[in-house]
Formats: structure tokens, C-alpha cells, sequence
């Protein structure tokens, strides 16, 4: 059978030529260290937490692209509540949970009291609605599906907005992760990097096998909340989100025995459980595969759909690889030979806008 | 450089591995910055030693409770070698935790032990029975 072949990535190639490239191409494949230089930390680890902070920071959205985001999504809920009067429309997904890279969709569900807003004709009835009152273009009415949606373009904006019906899993998705974040500091920063990471590797999409975002969390709310160092209260992971990061793709990328151990959180924190323990735990495609208990429904596994682990663990392998090499080779290089280096921007890299980063 | 004896020159003067050369040791990069001591004696004060958060700890091999991966008695899953240990080993705790969590892990895996050979010398049994 045919599989598509990848394309190679180039991401972290570039760490031994820039030695004889000039700052300008450093600067705009890494823009988070333009005015912000931390070569000289006597730790790799503290320079690498340093531009972490840098990153997470140069990513989030501006003032103005939040209130474009409420102001977007404002109008069109004035809009549902005309058209329907016993439906409401509510936001769920990285865009409630302030986890969204720039550019990401913004993912919507109209609850009703009546509950019937997820028939065919009301899809289409809605649709034809905001497509009148001027608030979408590029509409797609995706009915058939096992969760019907519409997808849309807010001209004003141009922000890609889905919306799905009469669902409250993704709302009470939503309300749990903002607990983790309260609970876990780090975990919105590393969470982001994992993110960006997986997307530049076309590995976050989970239409295509990738890891999703509820599914990136969940990893990393369970690294951080089981690592010996945080367990004992002897670090602030905010304080250390270099080695941490670090730690997470030696986790993923080389340790976690993913043929017998499923996640869960059904506790409130997570633990680990051997997969013959899960009772309810659907078939899976192979051993070798992702399982992460739903908080939701004890039956179902959120990462089913992450077939493509293999890459997925290739990836992180190779992160844990780039960015030990990356210490490696710093620690030994002269206060003069750190200037203008990035220590991240041998896994992650940034091209073009800020609209270019997409979450899927 | 066809020396079949090479690998006996690889020494680490930071950590004491032959594992590694010293300029590709993980404590290079495995730094933590801890939390000031201040607070920390304060909790001393009050209670001495720290409790072992045994309820956190899981086995990311073969998933059970009481100990980290690193430390795992069975087969590794991963094919990927561990070769310098990593952030989850007992190892990693904090001081005045590592005794209780080596102690707990040594009678884990002493009834392990009794166990296995219990299970193996019923198999045995089984198999001369049917001889
Ligand atoms: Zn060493
Ligand atoms: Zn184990």
C-alpha cells in the first residue's frame, strides 16, 4: 500500500551554518530573541526557560486581536440569538482556554433549549442567515458528518470560525483544562511550544493521524504533574521550563512505554494504568498507540485518532536530540560565539506573519 | 580507530559515567533552578521531613503505582536505549525523600521476586504433571 511520503524537515538544520551567517537570518527565522539576548546565562538550561518565556510571550495576542476575536464573535451571536431565541452560541477549544496560536480557527457550539438545532435544515437554515446579514463567506455546511458543523470566514476579520451543535463535551472540556492551567503552572507555556512544534511538522492535525489539541495537554499536564521535581515541590516549573521542556521529549520521544500504558485523570490528577486495566478501552489499531482516557466518558480514548504515532514519537526523539546537541555545543562556545543564538530555534522556528501559524 | 577496546576510554569527569565523554553529559543541560531554601526551612520546622508523594508516582513502563520508570524490574517497552537515565528515576527526588522511596522500591521488588519464582516453580509443576 501507498503512504504518503513526508517532506524532510528542515527545522534545526541550520545550527551549523549560522555560525557564519549574520544575525539577519537568525532574526527572522527566530524573532522572539530581537532585543531579548540570554547568551549570557551561565546555564544553557536558564537560557533556554528565558526564551521560552521570549516565545510564549511574542506569539500571544495583542489587545487589539482579542478584542477582534470577542468583538467577531459578539456579532455572531447576536445573530444566532435573533435567528433562534431559545439558542445560545458558546466558544470551546484553544480559543477558550487561551492555548491558541496566531491564526488558529475559532470553534463554536449553539446549545439550545429545545435541543434540535443539529438537524440538517436548521444547518442550512442558519447558514443562509448569516451568509444575509453579510457575517460569513466560504460557508461549508458539513452535515453528513458524525459531528455536523458549519465552517465560515467572518469577512470583517477574516478569522475561520466552526461552529457545531448541541454538544456540551468540548464546553466541559473547556472548563476542566482551565482548572489544569490554574493548578499547573508551565503547562500553558510548554503546551504552546508542543503545539507550534507539532504544527511546523504537520503532525497536530488529527484528520491525518496527528495529535490533537486536547491530546497535546493532556501529555503535558501529565508529564508536569508526575515529574519527581514537581511532585516534591523542590522547583517552580515556571522557573524551569528549559530542562522541563527538555524532559518532556525525552519522556515522549524515548521512555514512555506507549504498547502498555494508558493516561487517565479520572482522579483529578493524572496517573498512569495499564491498558488491560482500562475496561471499556475500544480497540485500537496496533499496541503501539496512544491511549488517553476521556475526562468526560471513561469509554472513550481522546487520541484514538493519533495513528500516526510513530512519526509523532519520531518527532519528539528528535527535538530531545537537536536541543541537547544545541546545549552541548553552546556550553563549549565562548561568550562571544552565544550572540544572537537561539537554543529553541533549533526545534522551532517562525516564517512570515503571525497569521501563518494555524491550529488544527 | 579500529580499536575494539575504544569504548573503554569514554569517561565522564562531571558525573564519573562511562557512559558518556564529559562534554556530552546530560547534567550539562539537566539543571534545575531550585526554590529558595527560606520557605523550605520553614517547612522544616514544622514537620520535619517532607512526606513522599507516593500517590504521584507511576511507572511510565509498565504503569504501576510506587515507582518511576527508570527504576522499572521489567522488560522496557520503548526500543528506544535509556542509556544515561533520565528525569524519572528515584534518583531525581528530592533528598529526604530518597530513602523512603529506595526502601519502599527494594520490598517492591523483593515480593516481586518471591512471587515470580512462586509463579515459576508452579509452572514447573504443571509441566511435569502432564509429562
Ligand atoms: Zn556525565
Ligand atoms: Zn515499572
Amino acid at each position: 500500500k501507498a503512504q504518503p511520503t513526508k517532506k524532510p524537515i528542515s527545522d534545526g538544520v541550520s545550527s551549523s551554518v549560522d555560525t557564519t551567517h549574520t544575525a539577519k537570518l537568525l532574526t527572522t527565522d527566530y524573532p522572539w530573541i530581537i532585543n531579548h539576548d540570554h547568551s549570557k546565562q551561565k546555564e544553557i538550561a536558564d537560557w533556554l526557560t528565558m526564551e521560552i518565556r521570549d516565545f510564549v510571550s511574542y506569539i500571544s495576542p495583542s489587545k487589539e486581536e482579542i478584542k477582534e476575536r470577542n468583538d467577531t464573535i459578539g456579532r455572531i451571536r447576536d445573530a444566532v440569538n435573533h435567528f433562534w431565541n431559545d439558542a445560545n452560541l458558546h466558544v470551546f477549544g484553544s480559543y477558550a482556554t487561551d492555548l491558541y496560536l496566531p491564526g488558529s480557527d475559532i470553534d463554536c457550539v449553539i446549545i439550545s433549549e429545545k435541543g434540535d438545532k443539529d438537524s440538517r435544515s436548521s444547518l442550512y437554515a442558519l447558514a443562509n442567515f448569516l451568509k444575509k446579514r453579510g457575517l460569513a463567506t466560504d460557508i461549508e455546511v458539513i452535515a453528513k458528518a458524525r459531528v455536523p458543523i458549519i465552517k465560515f470566514i467572518d469577512p470583517r476579520s477574516k478569522i475561520h470560525i466552526d461552529v457545531s451543535f448541541e454538544r456540551i463535551n468540548g464546553l466541559e472540556a473547556a472548563k476542566l483544562i482551565r482548572e489544569w492551567l490554574n493548578d499547573t503552572p508551565g503547562l500553558r507555556e510548554i503546551t504552546l511550544i508542543v503545539k507550534q512544534f507539532l504544527h511546523a511538522r504537520r503532525l497536530n492535525n488529527v484528520h491525518t493521524g496527528g495529535l490533537g489539541g486536547f491530546s497535546i495537554i493532556c501529555l503535558v499536564f501529565s508529564f508536569l504533574q508526575m515529574h519527581p521535581r514537581i511532585i516534591s515541590n523542590e522547583i517552580d516549573p515556571m522557573e524551569n521550563l528549559g530542562v522541563l521542556l527538555v524532559e518532556f521529549f525525552e519522556l515522549y520521544g524515548k521512555n514512555f512505554g506507549y504498547d502498555d500504558i494508558a493516561i487517565t485523570t479520572a482522579n483529578g490528577y493524572p496517573i498512569y494504568l495499564p491498558k488491560s486495566d482500562w475496561k471499556g478501552l475500544q480497540q485500537l489499531r496496533s499496541s503501539f498507540s496512544l491511549a488517553i482516557q476521556d475526562p468526560g466518558d471513561a469509554t472513550n480514548n481522546i487520541s484514538r485518532g493519533s495513528f500516526n504515532l510513530r512519526d509523532i514519537k519520531k518527532a519528539f526523539a528528535g527535538a530531545f536530540d537537536l536541543l541537547t546537541n544545541r546545549c552541548f555545543e553552546l556550553d563549549t562556545a565562548s561568550f562571544k560565539e552565544r550572540i544572537g543564538k537561539s537554543v529553541l530555534g533549533n526545534v522551532i522556528k517562525y516564517r512570515g506573519k503571525q497569521r501563518d501559524f494555524k491550529d488544527e | 580507530s579500529q580499536c575494539p577496546h575504544k569504548w573503554k576510554k569514554v569517561y565522564c569527569t562531571l558525573c564519573n559515567s562511562k557512559r558518556h565523554a564529559r562534554d556530552r553529559c546530560p547534567n550539562i543541560w539537566r539543571v534545575y533552578l531550585l526554590r529558595d531554601d527560606s520557605s523550605q526551612q520553614q517547612d522544616d520546622n514544622n514537620e520535619k521531613k517532607q512526606k513522599l508523594p507516593i500517590e504521584r508516582i507511576y511507572c511510565y513502563n509498565c504503569g504501576v503505582n510506587g515507582h518511576f520508570g527508570d527504576d522499572c524490574p521489567e522488560r522496557r517497552s520503548s526500543r528506544v536505549p535509556n542509556e544515561d537515565g533520565s528525569a524519572f528515576s528515584g534518583e531525581n527526588l528530592k533528598e529526604d525523600m530518597k530513602r523512603e522511596y529506595f526502601d519502599k522500591l527494594d520490598k517492591y521488588l523483593q515480593k516481586r521476586n518471591n512471587s515470580y519464582y512462586g509463579n515459576d516453580y508452579d509452572y514447573n509443576y504443571g509441566q511435569n504433571y502432564t509429562q
